[in-house]
């Protein structure tokens, strides 16, 4: 397993297309200390938050999984005794790992410095595994990397514009049905986490850990197809 | 060759494979012997691949059995992938990795230590490449790579997938030595190519494959003297250019031919020409190999 992730830490840190995704969130915070106004800051910096967690967690389960069939070194790997499961928990590890650096990265780039640091991590930590979730489901359901788009928008864009920025602009009603959908649950706690303010942790927590439960089951189902992928 | 299909490393029994409706392969019997080089030959679509793909166990067939090293390799996959060394279409290599990172990757999934790299690696001429990123490799060089990967583990069984497609003359013959050195050391081959003249070249028996069924399997010589047909090709002087006629070499047509024309004084060149697999091919499934 270790010289397995090695050689997947290698290949994502030369692949530019990954290096670009995981520049943006950087780049963007640091535009955003300089020219956003502070009434906003709370809402962007909790939005950087989770785009961090898309872009580094969803991103290395995604496209290296959708590269792999793509390629066939999925069908090399899987011509020695590495199973499954254990391709896709290093690219888990590695996607969890990644998204958390990046998450902490963000703090000194914005500025910010949290009020409940636990409640942040904590909150950071549950968001985590749901993006690698959804990437590692998405890198198992696509044939290659020209179908990680929609429309030629990555699925992972849309995925964030979907989940994220609309809800705070929204009317209360939508606002509270969207309580019981994955990542805004994340997301409030991760604002409450910066601001200090009140939130229901527990109810966010469990809503967050049955999606990111599910998801896991789902991947499980799928994760012994790859295998057996027929070109 | 009772013997061999007791003793056989690979033994298809009835063998069908379908995808949906589609029929890959329909009722396939095979044998290959220890040491042998096996050559799988048809179309695309023939069911090489399919072939290949239920040796190594990444496909089920819908009926019949598939025994390698006497082990059903769905059933057992790490048993026989551990005596089984396979050099897919495509070569499945990490294109960002350096020659030796890459190797260092699969001999470290397959439990082995880097004297087995440093092996591989002067078998197939890689010396002085190790440090190079694969991305930037001739395809030639990608092709020896990918067989120095499926030897690391120093496996009795070696499966190749079209090896030579697309190189250019000189790698391919290149990798031919490398294909001998291999057989000269015992190791099984199986090659799956729609390159005749390369089974021709290296195979010690060949199945050929068409629309999924097995019509003809023996050696190259017994083919072409089965289904083959040696000619003399007669090369004259026309009114304005050569000009060529061939007869069947049993045909004493041609004896009576060469006779007039050498009187003539117009004759030119008189040659034999060797049967070939095409002809095999043409024969045995009614259509040219495209």
């Amino acid at each position: 397993m270790m010289v397995l992730a090695q050689a997947q830490m290698k290949d994502v840190v030369r692949n530019p297309m990954l290096l670009f995704f995981f520049a943006c969130v950087p780049i963007m915070g640091a535009v955003m200390k300089a020219a956003m106004p502070a009434s906003v800051r709370t809402l962007l910096s909790t939005t950087l938050f989770v785009m961090s967690a898309y872009f580094v967690g969803w991103n290395i389960p995604a496209f290296t999984l959708a590269e792999e069939k793509e390629k066939r070194q999925l069908e090399a790997l899987f011509l020695t005794p590495v199973r499954p499961w254990q391709v896709v928990l290093v690219k888990g590890g590695l996607g969890i790992v990644g998204s958390l650096a990046f998450g902490l990265l963000m703090f000194p780039i914005l500025g910010t410095v949290p009020q409940r640091p636990l409640l942040w991590l904590l909150s950071y930590t549950v968001l985590t595994p749901f993006t690698v979730g959804v990437g590692t489901l998405v890198g198992l359901l696509v044939k290659d990397t020209r179908t990680l788009g929609v429309g030629g928008t990555p699925v992972v864009l849309l995925l964030i514009f979907a989940t994220t920025l609309p809800w705070a602009l929204m009317q209360p009603g939508v606002w509270s049905v969207q309580a019981w959908l994955p990542t805004r649950p994340a997301v409030e706690l991760i604002a409450a986490g910066i601001t200090g303010e009140a939130v229901p942790v527990a109810r966010n927590l469990l809503v967050m850990l049955g999606y990111v439960t599910l998801l896991w089951l789902l991947n499980a189902r799928l994760i012994r197809r790859l295998s057996f992928v027929r070109h | 060759m009772i013997g061999a299909e007791v003793m056989g490393v690979i033994r298809l029994t009835q063998v069908t494979k379908r995808y949906g409706k589609a029929t890959a392969l329909d009722g396939v019997d095979l044998c290959v012997a220890p040491g042998e080089t096996f050559g799988l030959l048809g179309p695309n679509g023939a069911g090489k691949t399919t072939t290949l793909r239920l040796l190594a166990g990444m496909a089920v067939p819908s009926s019949g059995q598939v025994r390698v090293m006497e082990v059903d390799p769905w059933d057992s996959p790490d048993q026989v992938r551990s005596q089984m060394g396979v050099l897919p279409d495509g070569t499945g290599l990490y294109e960002r990795l350096s020659v030796l990172e890459n190797l260092r990757l699969f001999a470290g999934l397959h439990g082995v230590g880097p004297e087995r790299i440093e092996r591989a690696v002067a078998a197939t001429g890689l010396t002085g490449l190790t440090g190079r990123r694969v991305g930037s490799l001739s395809r030639g060089e990608k092709q020896r790579l990918a067989l120095a990967r499926a030897l690391l583990h120093e496996p009795r069984l070696i499966i190749l997938d079209e090896p030579t497609n697309g190189l250019d003359p000189a790698a391919t013959l290149a990798f031919h030595d490398l294909l001998r050195d291999l057989k000269a050391r015992g190791r099984t081959v199986v090659i799956a190519s729609h390159d005749m003249a390369e089974v021709d070249a290296l195979c010690d028996r060949v199945a050929i494959l068409d629309r999924g069924r097995l019509v003809a399997c023996d050696s190259p010589a017994a083919l072409k003297a089965r289904w083959g047909q040696r000619t003399v090709r007669v090369t004259f002087a026309g009114s304005a250019a050569a000009q060529t006629a061939e007869w069947p070499l049993g045909d004493a047509a041609w004896v009576q031919a060469v006779a007039r024309r050498q009187a003539e004084g117009s004759l030119l060149a008189v040659h034999t020409r060797e049967a070939t697999l095409a002809e095999v091919f043409l024969h045995t499934t009614g259509r040219e190999l495209a």
